[in-house]
């Protein structure tokens, strides 16, 4: 079983990320800002997390550049949610170091897997 | 922005700058000096010129740079532009050098001090010393903000290799460039940010659409949740129909697609029937319409517009504060004094007066917006920190459709706010009826 923490505004996507994961047994947490995001990151050390980029107080860009930034937890896999996946954006992504792009709308069933295969290549990586 | 609202525009600030810059040299003998404003009037014409009438993006970036070293003397000068994101770094997007014109900025554009510090303060600013992108070393250098209505795009920077200062007159005259690039900045990406941010907008509730449905196809599950997952999809297809609608009506009014259906309206009545609709048990809502004289106005859509107004005041205040609704025979916008007025027709921070048949002013006493936002706020799609806190599901079209509205009946809205403290949003309509009875078509 995994932590996940998925930030998004809009309650409606993260009850829908709750429900596409519900059935894989993980542990989700959610934030609705930039700021308690960061904040649970530090608390709870997710082993994944799902960031939207458009956010209320700290944009999702800066609260991955900012977990990146941090020892403590730049090594959790950071996915960004966006509505438009701009070629700037994709620049600016790569550069601080998230993982990956969600593009809305998603597949529930794309984005389990998306996660099910990161968490896998982690749990090798850590336990080679 | 329309081409000929920023042609408009520059030809108003450009008389100022030309005195400014005949002014600042009649000191020195005023036969070369007035020979020389003669020719910078003439090259800044020929520039705003040259700059408006590019159609893509690098073309203007690069006429840009050509204008500003022909104008002031340099041997370096680049733009920098911000990214997106607010509050991202602003990068370099193209290069002028005596060299020769480079093709194309560094890869990887370092980091640059005055650039991040001028698009903050957006001010002109004067440094001595500024390494370029292209690493090269000047001892003096000149940085002026690319803004247009409170918004900074980006930085235009100037350097020379020798300490010359930059004159009073090169300030003047590179902030003009400036203000004609961003203008036009904004009028080349203006469709396509349209586009993009309503592509964005639709995505969301989309994204629940299709989620909650694919998960319904997919698994078995309990009928209330399956009711619960229901609720969700019809609320979110309800928002998507009420987007479509809104971007719709942003469009067809702004291009005067509208026409107006006027009658004699009382907007004292039409005040009173939209509290009573959105403040149900008259609890929040406090009115003051006495003595309004009837206006020649369509009644269904100023009813929107203060149904729009309305809706703000009461989303972005404590839910325990009143909201005052105000009509009036006499402009309400000048009644808030300690305020700073911002005029939606021209955010330059233009105080508004007038002598209006009526006005309608909303006042809260909520969270408010500084003068970045209030300015920004009249864009479509465009929503402040606190409103997508506060309401996720809001659209950023309220008060572009409300502005639009109110101007297509020869009428101006206005605004003036303070962070913590409330905002007042309101409108004048004159005595004379709209021009056109029809309106555009």
């Amino acid at each position: 079983m995994a932590t996940i923490l998925v930030v998004d505004d809009e309650p409606t996507i993260r009850l829908l990320v709750r429900a596409a994961l519900e059935e894989t047994g993980h542990r989700l947490l959610e934030a609705a800002d930039g700021s308690t995001a960061l904040d649970l990151a530090r608390a709870e050390r997710p082993d994944l997390i799902i960031l939207d980029i458009v956010l209320p107080r700290l944009s999702g860009l800066e609260v991955c550049r900012r977990l990146k930034g941090d020892p403590a937890t730049a090594a959790t896999p950071v996915f960004l949610l966006t509505g438009f996946v701009q070629q700037a954006e994709r620049q600016a992504a790569e550069e601080i170091g998230a993982e990956g792009f969600i593009a809305k709308p998603f597949s529930p069933a794309a984005l389990v897997q998306q996660i099910e295969d990161t968490l896998r290549r982690r749990t090798a990586v850590t336990s080679q | 922005m329309a081409l000929g609202k920023g042609v408009r525009q520059l030809r108003n600030q450009t008389p100022s700058v030309l005195a400014m810059v005949g002014l600042s040299e009649l000191g020195e003998g005023t036969g070369p000096a007035l020979l020389r404003a003669a020719a910078q009037e003439r090259a800044l014409s020929r520039a705003a010129f040259q700059i408006f009438a590019q159609t893509d993006e690098e073309a203007l970036l690069r006429v840009a740079l050509a204008v500003a070293s022909s104008l002031v003397q340099v041997d370096v000068a680049a733009i920098f532009l911000r990214s997106g994101n607010n509050g991202d770094a602003p990068r370099c997007r193209a290069i002028w050098s005596e060299a020769g014109m480079r093709r194309s900025p560094p890869e990887a554009s370092p980091w640059d001090a005055l650039a991040t510090d001028v698009l903050r303060r957006q001010a002109p600013c004067r440094r001595r010393s500024w390494l370029s992108p292209g690493g090269e070393l000047c001892a003096s250098a000149l940085a002026v903000p690319l803004s247009v209505e409170g918004e900074a795009l980006g930085v235009l920077i100037a350097g020379r290799h020798k300490s010359s200062r930059f004159r009073d007159d090169h300030v003047a005259l590179l902030s003009v460039v400036g203000e004609s690039l961003a203008l036009a900045l904004r009028r080349l990406r203006m469709p396509l940010e349209f586009v993009s941010m309503a592509s964005h907008e639709l995505r969301t509730p989309l994204t629940a659409l299709q989620g909650f449905t694919e998960l319904m196809l997919s698994r078995e599950v309990s009928p209330s949740v399956q009711r619960e997952w229901l609720g969700l999809v019809n609320q979110e297809a309800v928002r998507l129909g009420g987007i479509i609608e809104e971007m719709l009506d942003v469009t067809r009014i702004e291009s005067g697609q509208v026409r107006l259906k006027l009658a004699s309206v009382c907007l004292g009545d039409v005040v009173s029937r939209i509290a009573r609709l959105l403040d149900s048990d008259g609890r929040r809502v406090r009115l003051q319409v006495e003595g309004v004289p009837a206006v020649m106005a369509d009644g269904d859509r100023l009813a929107q517009v203060i149904s729009n107004l309305l809706r703000n005041a009461l989303d972005y205040s404590p839910s325990e504060q009143p909201v005052e609704v105000e009509a009036a025979s006499r402009c309400l916008a000048q009644e808030c004094e300690t305020a700073e007025a911002v005029d939606a027709a021209s955010p330059a921070g233009a105080k508004h007066r007038c002598r209006p048949a009526v006005s309608v002013a909303v006042r809260d006493w909520g969270v408010g917006l500084t003068p970045e936002e209030l300015s920004r706020s009249f864009q479509s799609f465009y929503r402040t920190e606190a409103s997508r806190e506060l309401l996720p599901g809001g659209t950023g079209l309220g008060l572009p459709i409300a502005k639009a509205i109110v101007e297509r009946h020869q009428g101006r809205l206005w605004a003036h706010s303070r962070p913590g403290r409330g905002s007042t949003f309101g409108f004048c309509l004159p005595a004379q009826a709209p021009a056109s009875t029809n309106g555009a078509t």
